[in-house]
């Protein structure tokens, strides 16, 4: 299990392909979690309501603590 | 509390398996059949602590199928509409794939306000700390 920082999951969101292949050939099939003030960051960092309804979508996928 | 056993209803549903207890009204969701399982013994526990539900029957627990033949309603059964399965209660373990595959990589491609990943996040977190209350 790994937790993961806001400038990880930004860089995931943003596709940047060094977070993906990290995705892929590092965590696999580890599960990943996402702290509480993550999303609240990712949340303030959301242009607007769609970007926002993105985020939250992404949350609900996630163990957040 | 002596432990009483209850009916676990599992299906396999879009890639997991959804659980429900009748009696309890209780749902989980799960990658596996296991985790599905361990999910709703675990919300169940969480939502009967303290509770004692009176003895009840097993359920009886069948299929049947529609359409082709016209159905006798006298012998359907309101276990059917247990098979419901409502919002999941506990998020299914989010893995490296399972991110990879959810359509959510790459979301923020086109953020072309964001320059250096570390700043931009740096900025987040001191927003968030600084901020006031509205």
């Amino acid at each position: 299990m790994r937790v993961i920082d806001s400038d990880v999951i930004i860089d995931i969101l943003r596709g940047y392909p060094p977070a993906v292949a990290w995705l892929a050939q590092t965590i696999g099939k580890e599960e990943l979690k996402l702290p509480g003030f993550v999303v609240l960051e990712l949340i303030a960092g959301c242009k607007d309501k769609q970007a926002v309804r993105q985020v939250l979508k992404l949350a609900r996928r996630f163990s957040i603590y | 509390m002596s432990a009483q056993t209850y009916t676990a209803i599992i299906q396999r549903q879009n890639g997991h398996y959804a659980a429900e207890c009748p009696e309890a009204g209780t749902n989980s969701v799960g990658a596996t059949v296991e985790i599905a399982l361990a999910n709703l013994k675990a919300v169940t526990e969480r939502d009967l602590s303290g509770v004692h539900l009176l003895a009840v029957d097993a359920p009886l627990v069948t299929t049947f199928a529609i359409g082709g033949i016209a159905a006798d309603y006298d012998q359907i059964t309101t276990q059917s509409e247990t098979l419901a399965v409502e919002e999941q209660m506990l998020p299914i373990p989010m893995t490296g794939e399972a991110l990879l595959s959810s359509g959510l990589v790459g979301i923020w491609a086109d953020r072309t306000d964001i320059g250096d990943t570390l700043e931009f996040a740096r900025e987040l977190r001191q927003r968030a700390q600084t901020r006031e209350h509205e």
